[in-house]
C-alpha cells in the first residue's frame, strides 16, 4: 500500500478534479431541462391539442400563436430571472458544443481591402476607376498585395497617390503609409463593429477570432437566420453623436416607471409589504417596493445608472411594456455602453445612458482618430479631426452644449460619453477619461469605423440546423456507447481479471477526457466524439501490449509480481514511443485543421496522454494492490 | 482464453508475393483515380450545398425541374442519408451571395405541399477551398516528416523509412478505396473533405502505431540473440506480437464498423477511411515496413541472409526458461 499511497492520491485527485470541473455541464444541463419544460412551446401543444383554434387566415393564426406562447412562456422566462446568475455561471463553465451538434452559424469574413481603397478615394474620375479595374484584375490573377500594385499602376502612369487620396501636399511616400496603416486596422475596425453588433443581438457565448491578417471568423450558436445575419455582419455601421438628457428629468422618468411597476402588482413585482423605510429594509423587501430600482441602480454619487448583464433582457422587457411607455417621453432613448463598466462579485454591470433619440452629428464627417498619450499628465487621449463642413456643425453643437454629455454611439451601443468642456471650432478634438491606453486604441478604432467602414466579404459561411445537430449527437452518442460495450465486454472475456481492470480504466478515462474537455472550455464536435471512440481502441491496445507480455512471462514460469513487473516494464517503450508519435500527429492535425478538424486533434491528444494514464498507472496499481493483498495468481485469461 | 497459440509463421519469407499484391492494389486504385477522379467535398471545390429534408419525399427529378427555373438546373442533387433528405449542390462558380435563399424560396413556392427543412447550409468561395487544399496537403507531409525524424532516431534510418514508405503504401490503397468506392457505392456518399483529412493522418497514427510494436520487438530481440539471420529474428518478432496485433486491429475494426453503421453521414467518410487504413496499417507493418528493412540488408548492404539447410525461416525458441535466463 505505501509504495503505491503517491499513485493512488493522484488517482483520486485526477477522479475529483474531473468530477469538480464537469459538475457545471451537469448543473447546466438540468437547468436546460427544466427550462424546455416551462418553455411555452411544451405547454402550448398541450394546449392546443384540448383547445384548438378556430378556423382563420394565416396571419391571424401566426398573431395568436404569438401572444400564446408569450402567455405560456411567463413561467420559463421567471424561473430564468430567478436563477439567471447560477445559469449563465454553469452555461460559461459547461463542455461546449460545436456548431455541428448544437446548430448555428460558422462565418468567415475577409476585409475586402480594395473596395476599401476604392471608398477611400476622393475626386475619383474616369482615370481612377480604369486604375483601379486594372489593379483588381491583377490582385484577381496574382494574389499580389493590392496596395503595392495601386501604387506601381500610379507609377506606371505618373499620376500622384495625393491626388485621390490624403492631403493634396503629401507626397506619395507618406499616402502610402497613411494607406497602409488604414490598411493593417482595417480587420480590427470591421472586428469592433461585428463584435458590438452580436453583443447586441443576443447571441449566447458567440466567437470572434482573427485568423491570418486580413479575416476574422465569427461564430453564433443556436442561430439560423441566415439574411438576418448577413445584414448584421455586412450592413454600414452607424457611428451617432447623440446628447445624454438632463439628469434631473431621467430621474422623474426612472421614478414614475418604478411606481408604475411597484403599484401595478405584476408578475415581477410580488405584492409590496406594508412600508418600511427604505434604509433598513431587505434586499428582498426593496426589490419588491422599488422594481425599477431593484434592476437599474443609480449611483448616489455621480447619478450614474447601472445595469446587471443578467437583467438587460428584463429590462427591455420592461421599457416595452406599453404602461411603462406610456411614462417615457417620446425623445428618450435608452442606450446601453458597449462594454461593461463595473464588475462587482463576478457580476458585469453596464452604463444605462438615456439619450436624446435625434443624433446630433453622424461619423462620416470624421477624417481622422488617434489615440495617444498626453504628455502633460501622462493619460491615454483620443484626437480626432474632422472635416469643414462636420468642424462647423461641431462648433455649433459644441457651443451649445457645454458641461453637457455627448455620447459616441456605434449601431446603438455607447462607447464614451465625454463630457464637453468647451467650444471647439476646427474640429480637432480631444477626448479624455479613458481607464488605459487599450480602451483608448478601442474608441480611436470605433470613431475611425464610423468614418471609413471596412467592407467586408462572407467568403465562408456554414449553417448547421438544429435537428441536424441532434441527429449528430444521437449518433456519436449511440455509436460511441455500442463500441464501449463491444469493447468492455470483450476484455472481460479474453482477460478475465485483468480484462476488468482494463475495463474499470477505460472507464475513468473517459471520465478524464471529458473533465479535461470542461476544464480547458474545449468544444465537443461530432468529429471530437469520433475521436474519443477511436480513443477507446487505443487506449485498449496498451493493455492489451502489457497484459500479452505478462502472459509470455507467466510462461516462463515467473512468480506473479515479477511476471507483472517485467510486462509493464518491457511493454513501455513500445507503447511510450506508438503514443508519442499519434501526439505527433494530433498536434500537427490541430496546427492545420479548422473547426471540427481542431476538435478531433484536441480530443484525440487529450485521450491520448489521459488512456496513457488510466492504462498503465490504473491497471498497475490494481495488481500491485492485490498482490500486496495476497492474492497469489491473477487470471488474465 | 487464448485465440492464437504460440505461431511460427514464415512471414516475411512470402514477402515478394505480397509486394506484387500492394503494387497491384495502389495501381488499381492510381488508375481509378486517374480515370475517375477523386470525389472531393465542397471544402476542397468551393461552392453552396444545401440538405434539405422533405416532408413527404420529393423525387430528385421534381427537386431539379424546380430548381431550373432559376437556373440551377445543372446542380448536383442527390439522396443523403434517407430518401427524404436531399443534398443539392451549386457550383462555385455559379454561387452568389444568396444563392441558398434563392434555392429555398423557389423550391418552397414550387412544393406549397410539402414541409421543407434546412439541415444544412455550406457556402464556401473557391480561394478558401485552394488554402483547405493546401492546408490539408502540408499536414500530411508535416506529419510523416516528423514521424521519418523521430523513428530515425529512436531506431535506425531504414526503419523510418521502411515506416514512412508503409505509410505511403497505406495513404495511397486507402485513397484508391476512397475512389473506388465512391464510385461503386454512390450512396455511401463518400468524398474527400476534412474530416476525410482528418481521417488519413489517424490512419497515418495508427498503422506507425502498429509498425513501431513490431519494430520495438525486434529491437529486443536482436539485442538477446545477437548475431542471429536478421530474416529469423524478423519472423520470430512477428509471431510474438501476433496475438497483440490481431486483437488491437480486431477492436480498432469493430469500433470502426460500428461508427461506420451508426454514426451517420457526417462521420461515415472517416469511419470508411479508417477501416481501411486499419486493414492495411496492420499488414503494412509486417509487408512493406519490415519486409524493406530485410531488402535492404540483402540489396544494398549486401548481408547474407540465406537460410542453411537445417535453419527454420523462424527462429524457434524450444526451452522459454532459457530465454527468461538470457532476457533477465
Amino acid at each position: 500500500m505505501r509504495k503505491n499511497r503517491f499513485k493512488i492520491i493522484l488517482i483520486i485527485a485526477a477522479i475529483a478534479l474531473a468530477l469538480y470541473y464537469l459538475y457545471p455541464t451537469y448543473q447546466s444541463a438540468t437547468y436546460d431541462k427544466k427550462l424546455t419544460e416551462l418553455s411555452g412551446q411544451t405547454k402550448l401543444v398541450d394546449y392546443l391539442e384540448s383547445h384548438p383554434l378556430p378556423q382563420m387566415s394565416d396571419s391571424l393564426k401566426t398573431a395568436d400563436l404569438d401572444s400564446l406562447t408569450q402567455v405560456f412562456d411567463t413561467d420559463s422566462i421567471n424561473y430564468y430571472d430567478a436563477n439567471a446568475k447560477s445559469i449563465q455561471d454553469a452555461r460559461l463553465k459547461r463542455i461546449k458544443l460545436g456548431l455541428d451538434l448544437q446548430g448555428g452559424m460558422h462565418i468567415v469574413l475577409q476585409v475586402n481591402i480594395l473596395k476599401m481603397l476604392e471608398d477611400m478615394a476622393k475626386n475619383k474620375d474616369q482615370t481612377f476607376s480604369q486604375v483601379m479595374q486594372q489593379v483588381s484584375s491583377i490582385v484577381k490573377t496574382t494574389g499580389a498585395n493590392p496596395l503595392t500594385v495601386l501604387s506601381q499602376q500610379f507609377d506606371q502612369r505618373g499620376i500622384r497617390l495625393s491626388r485621390y487620396y490624403g492631403d493634396i501636399r503629401d507626397d506619395n511616400a507618406k499616402v502610402m503609409s497613411y494607406l497602409s496603416d488604414q490598411a493593417k486596422t482595417a480587420v480590427d475596425r470591421a472586428m469592433e463593429i461585428v463584435r458590438n453588433r452580436v453583443d447586441q443581438y443576443g447571441v449566447s457565448e458567440p466567437s470572434i477570432q482573427k485568423q491570418g491578417s486580413t479575416r476574422f471568423i465569427v461564430e453564433l450558436p443556436g442561430v439560423s437566420n441566415e439574411t438576418e445575419v448577413r445584414e448584421l455582419l455586412q450592413g454600414t455601421a452607424l457611428l451617432e453623436f447623440k446628447l445624454l438628457q438632463p439628469e434631473a428629468i431621467v430621474v422623474k422618468v426612472f421614478q414614475a416607471i418604478d411606481d408604475i411597476l411597484a403599484g401595478k402588482k405584476d408578475t415581477l413585482a410580488a405584492k409590496s409589504d406594508t412600508a418600511a423605510s427604505d434604509s433598513n429594509m431587505t434586499a428582498a423587501q426593496f426589490a419588491k417596493q422599488h422594481p425599477f430600482f431593484s434592476i437599474v441602480r443609480v449611483s448616489s454619487q455621480t447619478g450614474d445608472a447601472y445595469v446587471a448583464e443578467n437583467d438587460k433582457d428584463r429590462l427591455d422587457r420592461i421599457l416595452e411594456r406599453p404602461e411603462v411607455q406610456h411614462v417615457i417621453p417620446s425623445d428618450f432613448q435608452f442606450l446601453y455602453s458597449a462594454k461593461a463598466q463595473i464588475v462587482d462579485q463576478g457580476q458585469k454591470y453596464y452604463a444605462l445612458y438615456v439619450v436624446n433619440k435625434q443624433a446630433e452629428l453622424t461619423g462620416s464627417v470624421i477624417t481622422n482618430a488617434q489615440a495617444t498619450i498626453d504628455p502633460t499628465n501622462n493619460t491615454p487621449v483620443v484626437q480626432m479631426t474632422m472635416n469643414s463642413q462636420g468642424s462647423r456643425e461641431w462648433a455649433r453643437i459644441t457651443g451649445a452644449n457645454i458641461h453637457k454629455r455627448i455620447a459616441i454611439v456605434l449601431d446603438n451601443a455607447v462607447y464614451s460619453a465625454p463630457v464637453v468642456q468647451n467650444k471647439i471650432p476646427n474640429g480637432s478634438s480631444q477626448i479624455t477619461g479613458m481607464a488605459n491606453m487599450d480602451e483608448a486604441n478601442v474608441l480611436a478604432i470605433v470613431l475611425r469605423a464610423g468614418a471609413l467602414p471596412a467592407p467586408v466579404d462572407i467568403v465562408e459561411e456554414r449553417n448547421v440546423g438544429p435537428s441536424l445537430g441532434e441527429d449528430s449527437i444521437r449518433n456519436g452518442v449511440t455509436s460511441g456507447v455500442a463500441a464501449l460495450a463491444l469493447i468492455i465486454l470483450f476484455m472481460g472475456v479474453y482477460y478475465r481479471t485483468g480484462g476488468v481492470a482494463a475495463d474499470f480504466a477505460l472507464l475513468l478515462n473517459i471520465l478524464f477526457i471529458l473533465g479535461v474537455l470542461a476544464a480547458f472550455h474545449a468544444t465537443l464536435t461530432l468529429p471530437g466524439i469520433a475521436g474519443m471512440i477511436l480513443t477507446f481502441a487505443v487506449a485498449v491496445d496498451a493493455n492489451v501490449l502489457i497484459y500479452e507480455r505478462i502472459r509470455e512471462e507467466m510462461t516462463t514460469g515467473k512468480t506473479l509480481r515479477a511476471a507483472i513487473d517485467q510486462g509493464y516494464s518491457k511493454a513501455f517503450t513500445a507503447i511510450f514511443d506508438a503514443n508519442i508519435i499519434s501526439l505527433f500527429t494530433g498536434a500537427i492535425l490541430y496546427q492545420f485543421g479548422t473547426g471540427p478538424v481542431q476538435g478531433f486533434a484536441l480530443t484525440l491528444m487529450i485521450g491520448i496522454v489521459a488512456s496513457l494514464f488510466s492504462a498503465i498507472v490504473i491497471t498497475r496499481v490494481i495488481f500491485d494492490i492485490m498482490v500486496e493483498r495476497g492474492v497469489t495468481s491473477i487470471n488474465f485469461g | 482464453m487464448r485465440i492464437f497459440p504460440r505461431t511460427n509463421i514464415d512471414f516475411i519469407g512470402r514477402r515478394h508475393i505480397w509486394y506484387t499484391v500492394s503494387a497491384s492494389l495502389i495501381l488499381i486504385g492510381l488508375i481509378t483515380i486517374a480515370i475517375r477522379g477523386l470525389n472531393y467535398g465542397i471544402d476542397f471545390v468551393g461552392g453552396t450545398e444545401l440538405t434539405l429534408q422533405f416532408t413527404p419525399a420529393l423525387h430528385i427529378g421534381e427537386v431539379r425541374s424546380a430548381l431550373n427555373k432559376i437556373g440551377h438546373g445543372d446542380a448536383e442533387i442527390k439522396t443523403f442519408g434517407t430518401a427524404n433528405q436531399l443534398l443539392i449542390r451549386v457550383k462555385a462558380s455559379e454561387q452568389t451571395a444568396n444563392t441558398s435563399d434563392q434555392i429555398m424560396s423557389d423550391l418552397k413556392s414550387s412544393f406549397p405541399n410539402t414541409r421543407i427543412q434546412l439541415l444544412e447550409d455550406n457556402k464556401i468561395g473557391p480561394e478558401i477551398g485552394q488554402e483547405l487544399k493546401r492546408d490539408a496537403v502540408m499536414a500530411i507531409f508535416y506529419g510523416l516528416l516528423a514521424i521519418l525524424i523521430y523513428v530515425s532516431f529512436r531506431f535506425q534510418f531504414i526503419y523510418a523509412v521502411g515506416a514512412v514508405l508503409a505509410l505511403f503504401h497505406d495513404v495511397l490503397i486507402t485513397l484508391g478505396a476512397v475512389a473506388i468506392f465512391g464510385w461503386l457505392i454512390p450512396w455511401l456518399n463518400i468524398e474527400i473533405d476534412q474530416t476525410m483529412v482528418a481521417a488519413f493522418l489517424t490512419l497515418v497514427a495508427y498503422s506507425m502505431n502498429d509498425t513501431v510494436v513490431i519494430f520495438d520487438r525486434i529491437r529486443e530481440n536482436l539485442k538477446i540473440y545477437k548475431g542471429e539471420n536478421l530474416i529469423r529474428v524478423m519472423n520470430r518478432s512477428i509471431n510474438d506480437t501476433l496475438s497483440r496485433t490481431i486483437i488491437t486491429s480486431g477492436t480498432a475494426f469493430v469500433v470502426l464498423l460500428v461508427l461506420l453503421i451508426f454514426g451517420g453521414e457526417v462521420t461515415r467518410g472517416f469511419a470508411f477511411a479508417m477501416l481501411v487504413g486499419v486493414v492495411t496499417g496492420t499488414y503494412s507493418s509486417i509487408y512493406v515496413a519490415s519486409s524493406i528493412v530485410v531488402d535492404y540488408n540483402i540489396y544494398i548492404k549486401k548481408v547474407d541472409l540465406r537460410l542453411t539447410q537445417t535453419q527454420s525461416p523462424v527462429l524457434e525458441v524450444e526451452k522459454p526458461y532459457e530465454v527468461a535466463a538470457k532476457r533477465a
